[in-house]
């Protein structure tokens, strides 16, 4: 028995009990399907035919840009169904008992929960992006079919996603350093509620910030939660260059000397760590 | 005898304070089949989980060599664990579970388990949640045949199951699992169902042991005497430890008593197990 053959298996059990976590996601890329046949068939009076892609230029720029708002559209989805994921991962093995099951096999309690940490923060951006990159030139064709003459831009879309695709990989590599601690502190409300995690998650915080409010006056709690969901770490589509360059570069010197990345990331460590050993000692079945 | 299990002072208060188990002392030694019998509350169940690493505790306790809590994933290598029939997660398929047994557990047979399965209504295409309890337990038992561990540890096993799943519960266990190398410990309430499988017996009441003697040492230290009605003051003087009434007969239990001494006075037997539970809780209560 190897270990990588124990690793999948432990992936491919998560992935046999929250279904949603691969289904949603392909839900997503069905919705964006479905909505773009039915937008060339009936959107009239936009005739983007003859302008956007006369240019070889622009044929790229709308490349990146369909790739970047296909990823984001679906990275959405993602986000929803790892979240909710996340906090019930290690809810659900508790009331149905089944921890008993699990834990009277030779797997570590750090085991199953990097298990479903990786899951998260590894697996799923790799879906996301596996799926985006597979989706986009299946609607440049859908849309291309109806905005003839398009053979001869379809070179230029897919250049302009290959050109796209780094930076892509990059902005879900940096989210994924900076939402670890949000999904680490997810599995701890996990492990530590009787029911409805999510009020474990989601009660703390607003606490803190109403009660800050009420004293102080001020806002701290609600800008740190802020920041730390809401980080614009990525452009989005509408962000892209206007003249049709495609330069889209992640300034990786702006983003690493962040301290707040990294404080995010030994919060995230530390949160693992306690979720560990919650849940070797936690006993409540 | 070398020992499985062995626990010095083992404790476990929950956090109200109560003492679920109040340090006690028991060996397990290797190729016995232990029967760790006690009321519902006793502490059976909390005793199981802090040798399966569930749970934590005070005091001192190794299974296999091992310290159960922090190195529960090593020990699970050569320990087998079935608890009451729920424990199996509903969504999952059979064929999903012995995948899975199989990608974790380096010791799992799964030609074995699947020749098992074979001889039941179990699929492999069926969920847990199709199975009837039977079946689930079936299924449980399939996986644990098939891995052969060194320890095999069972809380109720057969806890709402009909007689014959239960007869062939355990039937299967004695000729497909036990032998000289194999140790089981087992948790029940219904005594009289593994009376006769078992070599060692533990009685647990209220946290503490109250009983650890080989079966076969039960005939040489305790007599159970149905006395005649006339003989009822003598026997009563020989300080039974428990006495129950049957049917209109007096039936006195004793420890260490002598055999010769009681003979005369009625029907001098050995009390069975479950007889010898029943006294013991009597005399505990008293």
């Amino acid at each position: 028995m190897n270990s990588n053959a124990k690793y999948l298996t432990l992936v491919r059990r998560e992935l046999w009990e929250h279904r949603g976590l691969w289904m949603a996601p392909l839900i997503g890329v069905a919705l964006l399907l479905v909505a773009a046949v039915w937008g060339i068939n009936n959107i009239s009076g936009i005739n983007i035919s003859n302008e956007p892609l006369q240019s070889p230029d622009r044929a790229v720029q709308i490349g990146a840009a369909s790739l970047l708002g296909i990823s984001s559209a679906i990275g959405l989805f993602a986000c929803i169904v790892t979240g909710i994921y996340l906090l019930d991962c290690l809810l659900a093995e508790r009331k149905d008992r089944s921890i008993l099951f699990w834990k009277s096999l030779p797997v570590s309690d750090a085991q199953t929960v990097l298990t479903k940490l990786g899951l998260a923060l590894l697996l799923m951006p790799l879906y996301v992006l596996l799926l985006s990159v597979v989706l986009q030139p299946l609607l440049a064709l859908i849309i291309g079919l109806r905005f003839a003459p398009f053979e001869s831009h379809l070179g230029g879309l897919m250049l302009g996603s290959l050109k796209t695709l780094p930076y892509l990989a990059g902005g879900w590599f940096f989210a994924v350093l900076w939402y670890a601690p949000v999904a680490t502190y997810l599995m701890l409300a996990s492990v530590l509620a009787r029911r409805t995690p999510i009020v474990y998650a989601i009660v703390p915080p607003v606490a803190l910030a109403v009660a800050e409010h009420l004293l102080f006056d001020t806002r701290h709690v609600a800008s740190f939660v802020g920041k730390r969901l809401a980080q614009p770490f990525i452009h989005r589509a509408a962000d892209l260059p206007a003249d049709g360059s495609i330069n889209l570069q992640i300034d990786w010197s702006m983003l690493f000397p962040r301290p707040d990345l990294w404080l995010g990331l030994i919060a995230a460590a530390a949160m693992a760590y306690g979720v560990v050993r919650l849940r070797r000692y936690r006993d409540d079945t | 005898m070398s020992a499985i299990i062995e626990a010095r002072g083992l404790t476990k208060r929950y956090g109200s304070g109560k003492q679920a188990v109040a340090g006690v002392d028991f060996k397990v030694g290797a190729g016995r089949i232990v029967g760790l019998i006690g009321r519902n509350g006793a502490g059976k169940t909390t005793v199981i989980k802090s040798i399966l690493g569930l749970t934590p505790y005070q005091g001192s306790l190794t299974v296999l060599g091992r310290n159960p809590t922090s190195e529960r994933d090593v020990l699970m290598r050569e320990v087998s664990f079935i608890a009451d029939v729920a424990v199996l997660p509903k969504w999952l398929k059979v064929r999903q579970a012995l995948d899975y047994v199989q990608a974790v557990h380096p010791a799992f047979d799964r030609a074995r388990a699947e020749t098992f399965l074979a001889t039941t209504d179990v699929k492999q295409t069926h969920k847990v949640r199709e199975l009837s309890k039977g079946m689930v337990t079936q299924l449980h038992l399939a996986l644990v045949l098939a891995i052969r561990a060194r320890l095999l540890v069972l809380d109720e096993p057969t806890l709402g199951l009909d007689l014959l799943v239960r007869r062939r519960f355990y039937d299967t266990l004695l000729n497909d699992y036990m032998d000289e190398e194999r140790t089981i410990l087992v948790t029940t309430h219904q005594v009289e169902e593994i009376e006769q499988l078992l070599t060692d017996v533990l009685f647990i009441e209220q946290g503490r042991i109250v009983l650890d003697t080989p079966v076969e040492l039960i005939g040489e230290r305790y007599s159970q005497l149905i006395v005649k009605p006339d003989q009822l003051p003598a026997a009563r003087a020989l300080r039974p430890f428990s006495e129950r009434a049957v049917l209109g007969r007096n039936v006195l239990f004793y420890e260490n008593a002598a055999r010769e001494q009681l003979a005369p006075l009625g029907d001098l037997g050995t009390p069975t197990i479950a007889d010898l539970f029943v006294a013991r809780m009597q005399q505990e209560a008293a």
